[in-house]
């Protein structure tokens, strides 16, 4: 790409000027913390989408109703109901992008109550001045300005991101379904359309990653911010029709149903909607961008010096390191969108990844030697399967069973032999050679995992390591066997083979843990029916006197809960706080979980210690279709907990008046009063909540609900 | 003239407020009493988090205390609770935290997040059924943060050979090798971490307590 300097100095100044005080414009996702887990606000950007769909609907949903009444022309009527119509509407209930970036980027970084929300976990991640950026560019450059522009890091559904990718995903989303609506209606076939898209999202002045929104204001050619358009484009197509999103065909988000739109009942604000569009793609550390030749080395540097950082981050669900077999495999995958291309750029040569940057040969000829990493030339053999420079190692006299030690201020890999690295790699020909010549298979490292715990992923190895004589029940430093590791996985080969060799299916860890429990909180279907079918115990009890259920409730998909049920669990187990999985899936909101549980014969009015039951759990956080289905099973509305608290006084501080409505509609009790003497119309009046104050007020309110049913 | 007396006054009195950082632990009760009120309307079994697996349960704050000077050489404490469990006792039903403060240390950066020390771990108990929260706080121990930091200091000098005393040695709390068993007598709970051997005890009762 041929860059003319001036043309970009103008260029950036001009959108510099006119953007004003923009928070966010790139995201550093290789400057990271260590050791604070994020708090995940995926949950917060599906309110914020769904909100956006529910309330195009609202509006078209009047509008039509009331051309019906006025009897306007068909012509208008069908415009209404037309589904490039409600596409639009919905994209005008969002924010421009760079308010949205700017919404997004308070709520995780300078939000009081986020933080209060999450405590102990880091909401949005912001080096103030230190980040990859820092020094790369020519001094009188003014992309330097955009350094300090830089968005903060996130989490939503697992996934890291910067809150300028939001901008992408509606904005450039929307632009993007715009050009491929208008180019299939002048006749283009789906691949003509869908060049063209690519060509804005790529080459586009103004908005291209070639032009302003990339290579000329910030210097980089963001795949990650390209992901994040295509991602866009995909829900603006889905909102009016079924589309195939990460392979799966997604139905309709919305549907006309007779004269007006329906949201679809899969489509809630309690579902993981977001989570359907993000993918790892958003990541600009594991998808990187692009950068301008001149800017390569200072980043690369900036990469490198972060490598124990980056390292420790990105790290697998047991805590190890990553392999750079594993970031290589990473950036070939991410370089399509679900095997469509979104116009990634960049070969592996050209993009500075993790793996070509925080993974680098230790020093030769000296055996001893290690790199920055604490590898010698046998660790680096093993881990990259060169089986010519392990030999040479070990005829040099390295030691076998070398453990990796290194000055970094802390790593996951410190104690690792060559045959840990081999093995969690999945090279069976290294890990057959290293045992041939004596590897000690019973060795762990500072973490306490041996080899066949690194090797679960990898049947293989785990096959080989068995033969050698690996313990199948060697507990790691939290107390966790390589079946704890495995349940983590869809493993068709190599759990029966620790589970045939004599694993415990019963074993617990320090926590009192079973494979089970680890399987239930992964959702691990297959893993969950293996160890049960190897008799692991449906009930057993962890830490604070939790169940494999209470586990299971943590995810949305009600499936590994019924696997559970079907198999005994105890339904209304109580931990230690008396709280049963149905109080913990009102408290996340889950409606089919709740309703599958309740069908299974959960008790919708069990009591935990403090006497709240599911219903004041989910008129607490605000879950109205929960609660709406709780009360289905006809509980009692006004009983109090230990507070004196009814559901009503928590639907109120809420501030959730649907639910309000609900309860009143049931009966609840508006003057009883808590243990602080608070009626819920005191709570109101207090809050300023004036139409939960006329609700529970006005009279005859509960025959006007009986007869024209719950609004 | 009077301008830079001023001015540098402002920066002295500047500097010598960052340098003491408000008490991390009256700060992370603080914000467990919000966190209970505002989350969980009074009730404390908002503590039972859904937010990590349930038998992981923890309430930290980043950030509880912050000291130092300012974007040159900052400190920031972050409060990490860890929930040890829930008893009833004469009684009253207690959350029992172990709370590790550690400290960071930085400089021109305003979030430091490398070289972490603990300064000191509580063992902290809290109850409450009408809103108002009862808190007893044990006392810090020298002994058993020294003991509980042991193990680390030792990994991290065996991490490499050059690497010969250990004063040195980042430490963090609290760490994957913990495993922290609760003893519930009479009036006393006693907190053994099996890995470290490090212990804490905290009187619960109002007796004990005022014993103390």
């Amino acid at each position: 790409m041929q860059l003319t300097h001036g043309g970009a100095v103008a260029a950036a100044l001009v959108a510099m000027a006119i953007s004003g005080p923009v928070a966010a414009h790139e995201t550093d996702q290789f400057t990271v913390p260590l050791g604070k887990d994020f708090a995940d606000v995926g949950p917060e950007l599906t309110a914020m989408y769904y909100d956006g769909i529910d309330a195009a609907v609202t509006t078209l949903n009047e509008r039509i109703r009331r051309a019906l009444q006025a009897r306007r022309g068909p012509g208008y009527i069908a415009f209404l109901q037309d589904p490039e119509t409600l596409t639009d509407t919905v994209y005008d209930k969002y924010a421009a992008a760079w308010f949205m970036i700017n919404r997004v980027e308070h709520m995780v970084h300078s939000d009081r109550a986020m933080r209060l929300k999450h405590p102990g976990r880091i909401v949005g991640y912001w080096e103030s001045i230190d980040n990859i950026f820092t020094g790369v560019y020519f001094p009188l450059d003014p992309r330097q300005l955009f350094r300090i522009f830089h968005a903060c890091m996130m989490k939503a559904y697992g996934f890291y991101l910067g809150p300028d990718k939001l901008g992408h995903f509606t904005d450039m989303g929307y632009v993007y379904y715009t050009i491929h609506r208008a180019a299939r209606a002048r006749g283009d076939t789906p691949a003509q359309a869908h060049e063209k898209v690519l060509a804005e999202g790529m080459k586009g002045l103004i908005l291209g990653e070639e032009g302003m929104l990339g290579y000329l204001s910030s210097g980089v050619y963001s795949n990650a911010d390209l992901a994040a358009n295509y991602a866009g484009m995909k829900f603006f197509e889905n909102l009016t029709r079924p589309v195939r999103i990460k392979g799966v065909l997604r139905p309709s988000m919305t549907v006309l149903r007779g004269d007006f739109w329906e949201i679809s009942p899969h489509v809630r604000r309690d579902t993981d909607l977001f989570a359907w569009f993000i993918s790892e793609h958003w990541n600009e550390a594991i998808n990187p961008g692009l950068f301008v030749p001149g800017m390569r080395a200072g980043v690369r540097r900036g990469v490198k010096s972060r490598t124990q950082r980056i390292l420790d981050f990105y790290v697998d669900d047991n805590g190890n390191r990553r392999t750079r077999e594993y970031f290589d495999a990473r950036l070939e995958e991410l370089s399509t969108w679900y095997g469509e291309d979104y116009g990634h750029q960049g070969s592996p040569d050209e993009l500075i990844t993790i793996g070509n940057t925080c993974f680098e040969a230790p020093p030769e000829p000296d055996t001893g030697g290690r790199n920055h990493i604490g590898y010698t030339l046998l660790h680096w053999g093993a881990a990259t399967d060169d089986r010519a420079l392990v030999l040479n190692a070990l005829d040099g006299g390295a030691p076998l069973d070398e453990p990796v030690r290194s000055l970094e201020p802390s790593s996951s890999e410190w104690g690792s032999t060559p045959l840990h690295l081999a093995a969690a790699a999945g090279h069976e020909a290294m890990v057959e050679l290293l045992l041939d010549h004596g590897a000690d298979v019973s060795l762990s490292n500072e973490r306490g995992a041996t080899a066949l715990h690194r090797a679960v992923e990898h049947a293989g190895a785990v096959a080989l390591l068995i033969r050698a004589g690996a313990d199948a029940n060697a507990s790691d430093e939290r107390g966790r066997t390589p079946l704890h590791w495995a349940a983590r996985y869809t493993l068709d080969d190599s759990l029966p083979l620790l589970l045939a060799n004599g694993a415990d299916v019963g074993a617990t860890d320090h926590a009192g843990e079973t494979a089970l429990h680890r399987a239930a909180l992964w959702g691990q279907l297959r893993v969950m029916r293996a160890l049960l079918a190897a008799g692991a115990d449906v009930n057993a009890r962890a830490r604070f006197e939790t169940t494999p259920l209470h586990f299971s409730v943590r995810r949305l998909d009600p499936a590994p809960a019924l696997l559970l049920a079907e198999h005994g669990a105890t339904l209304d187990a109580a931990d230690e706080f008396g709280i049963t999985p149905l109080h913990d899936a009102a408290r996340n909101g889950s409606l089919r979980l709740t309703r599958a549980l309740i069908g299974a014969g959960a008790d919708a009015g069990a009591a935990d210690y403090y006497g709240s039951t599911p219903l004041h759990v989910a008129a607490r956080y605000g879950h109205d279709a929960v609660a709406a289905a709780l009360l289905e099973e006809g509980i009692d509305v006004n009983v109090p907990n230990r507070f004196g608290s009814l559901p009503l006084h928590e639907a109120v501080f809420a501030s959730r008046t649907s639910l309000i409505n609900l309860l009143m509609a049931r009966g609840a009790e508006p003057t009883a009063r808590n243990a602080r003497g608070e009626s819920s119309i005191d709570l109101a009046e207090s809050g300023g909540h004036s139409v939960a104050v006329l609700i529970m007020k006005s009279p005859g309110w509960r025959q006007s609900t009986t007869s024209t049913g719950v609004q | 003239m009077r301008r830079w007396r001023t001015l540098i006054g402002l920066l002295i009195a500047g500097v010598a407020s960052g340098c003491t950082g408000p008490d991390p632990v009256k700060a992370w009760q603080s914000s467990l009493e919000q966190y209970v009120s505002v989350e969980g309307h009074g009730d404390l079994n908002a503590l039972r988090r859904t937010d990590r697996a349930p038998s992981e349960n923890d309430f930290g704050l980043l950030g509880a205390s912050r000291a130092g000077i300012p974007f040159i050489a900052p400190r920031r404490t972050d409060a990490n609770g860890v929930l040890l469990g829930h008893r009833l006792i004469d009684d009253r039903n207690w959350y029992l935290y172990l709370v590790g403060m550690v400290e960071y240390r930085g400089s021109f950066v305003d979030w430091p997040l490398d070289d972490p020390r603990v300064t000191d771990i509580r063992l902290i108990g809290v109850s409450g059924t009408d809103g108002d929260m009862d808190w007893r706080v044990g006392e810090s121990t020298l002994v058993a943060l020294e003991r509980y930091c042991l193990p680390q200091r030792e990994r991290w000098r065996r991490s490499d050979p050059s690497r010969t005393g250990s004063d040195d040695a980042p430490t963090v709390f609290p760490t994957d090798a913990d495993v922290f068993e609760l003893t519930v007598g009479a009036e006393t709970v006693k907190v053994i971490d099996r890995h470290s051997k490090a212990e804490w005890t905290l009187r619960l009762t109002e007796q004990a307590a005022a014993a103390d």
